[in-house]
């Protein structure tokens, strides 16, 4: 037995299904995280792990299913059409499941700092003086105290995504969303922020990460889900779903990783 | 050229007006864009063709036609509304004629300007005030109107220069800025070229005043955006 697997559930998904027009993107896909899990979601582009992220916090509105946050269900239902009635949860959904993005999404306008102080000031209602406190030792978390004054223009890819990963910790989300984060950077940036990840992962944050990067799967993950085609077609501990799985899609899908690396 | 010479202040006088017009009617029009744009992204089924009716009408207007149907269309509405309610006529400020006709006429030209503005913000920047849990009203204030006016200055800029121009129009109604002064001199001194020129040199100083204004603008936002 795992610890994973003792721990409570924090963040379910259940039957999330999403369509685009006619296309079905998401197919009712299942998943739960336990507190202290990281959760790599690995698949071909096109799978709708991306999607199905998005879904966790409803910057794509699923069109059903239920998300469960710490016994907390929020339903596709209560948010379809433009109802303010439950625009108030949803923020405080927000406020608890933070995420990365793959380009970063810093605001231009504000530097390092700024950036990072938005969710203590505007989210939190922090005080100015506490709040910048308090980003720049975020930012010294992620290795970037020295930068705090930069905009992001004035940074690497690398920075930027770690700036961002430090403005996604400010509000202390409950779970951590990551999709693909490192897919936009140079491959020599790719490390330093894989690394500040798998700092977090080893602090026992639960995070849900949507990746490319097998190795880190591999080493750093405590379950793996595999999609394809808008389900989840298998799904267990990174030893399970990438060494001994036989079925066919997922032993193709990693057979062209090996290739590339 | 010696006639014109004591009328030289009265006339540079008149910058005042046409910079305060071209001022309220600018803010005017920024405004109405801003908000135009706004309400559209809201996606409420009405915004769409409510604005783009607007834009259309106010697009293809003279501007001297919005300028007599909002100065003399007023007085009149007024002159009937003081007959039947039995007060005494108010006369119509030719100052607020212009400001209002010119405001909403050009706040068509600054939806387009705006809403450019708006297409050419990565909507990832707004996902991400929406993902950190910043309430709706808060990704507006603090996120989308200062990109949304960051990526507008150029056309604002432009829009702008063309308003200075449009001020002049004013004068028809009796507003004395520049150019109704100019006339006014060149009637009384028989030198209207002196008289004009002055108010060339005048339009000449605010519109270069103005570019500077724009370039550095442009050049403090651009250094937000390079390294």
């Amino acid at each position: 037995m795992k610890d994973s697997e003792v721990a409570p559930v924090i963040l379910e998904a259940r039957g999330i299904t999403k369509s685009f027009g006619g296309h079905e993107a998401l197919r009712g896909v299942d998943l739960a995280a336990h507190r202290g899990d990281v959760v790599a979601v690995i698949g071909p582009s096109g799978s709708g792990k991306s999607t199905f992220l998005r879904c966790l916090n409803f910057l794509e509105k699923p069109s059903g299913g239920q998300v469960i946050l710490d016994g907390e269900i929020f339903a596709a239902a209560d948010f379809s059409g433009r109802s303010h009635q439950h625009r108030g949860r949803l923020i405080k959904l927000r406020r608890r499941v933070g995420m990365v993005f793959q380009s970063f999404n810093l605001w231009p306008h504000r530097t390092a700092l700024g950036n990072v102080m938005e969710g203590l000031t505007q989210v939190l209602n922090m005080p100015a003086s506490e709040a910048k406190e308090r980003a720049q030792e975020l930012l010294n978390k992620v290795g970037l105290a020295s930068h705090a004054g930069h905009y992001p223009a004035q940074l690497s890819g690398g920075q930027q995504q770690r700036v961002a990963i430090a403005r996604t910790l400010a509000t202390e989300p409950e779970v951590l969303l990551f999709d693909e984060p490192t897919s936009a950077l140079d491959p020599e940036l790719v490390g330093e922020v894989l690394s500040v990840i798998q700092a977090l992962a080893r602090e026992g944050r639960t995070m849900l990460v949507v990746t490319h990067e097998i190795g880190f799967a591999r080493d750093v993950a405590t379950k793996v889900v595999f999609m394809a085609d808008g389900a989840v077609q298998e799904r267990g501990s990174p030893e399970d779903v990438l060494r001994q799985s036989q079925s066919p899609t997922l032993r193709a899908f990693l057979s062209r990783f090996r290739q590339e690396r | 050229m010696h006639a014109t010479l004591p009328f030289l202040p009265y006339i540079v006088g008149g910058l005042a007006v046409t910079i305060l017009a071209s001022l309220v009617t600018f803010a005017c029009a920024v405004a109405i864009g801003l908000a135009a744009t706004l309400w559209m992204t809201t996606g409420h089924p009405a915004a769409g063709p409510i604005v783009r009716a607007y834009v259309a009408i106010f697009r293809s207007l003279p501007e001297l036609l919005c300028i007599f149907l909002v100065y003399y269309g007023c007085e009149i509405a007024l002159q009937k509304a003081a007959v039947s309610f039995g007060f005494r006529p108010i006369p119509i400020s030719p100052f607020l004629a212009v400001t209002v006709a010119i405001g909403v006429q050009f706040g068509a030209y600054s939806v387009q300007i705006f809403s450019d503005a708006h297409r050419s913000i990565n909507p990832g920047l707004f996902e991400a005030a929406h993902a950190l849990g910043l309430s709706p009203r808060k990704v507006t204030t603090r996120v989308a109107i200062p990109l949304i006016l960051q990526a507008a200055i150029p056309g604002l800029s432009n829009l702008f220069s063309v308003m200075l121009k449009v001020s002049a129009l004013a004068s028809v109604i009796g507003l004395e800025e520049v150019t109704r002064r100019a006339k006014i001199v060149a009637g009384s001194t028989r030198e209207p070229f002196a008289a004009y020129a002055v108010a060339v040199v005048c339009f000449l100083v605010i519109a270069a005043a103005a570019a500077l204004l724009q370039a550095r603008l442009e050049r403090s936002f651009r250094s937000t955006r390079e390294a």
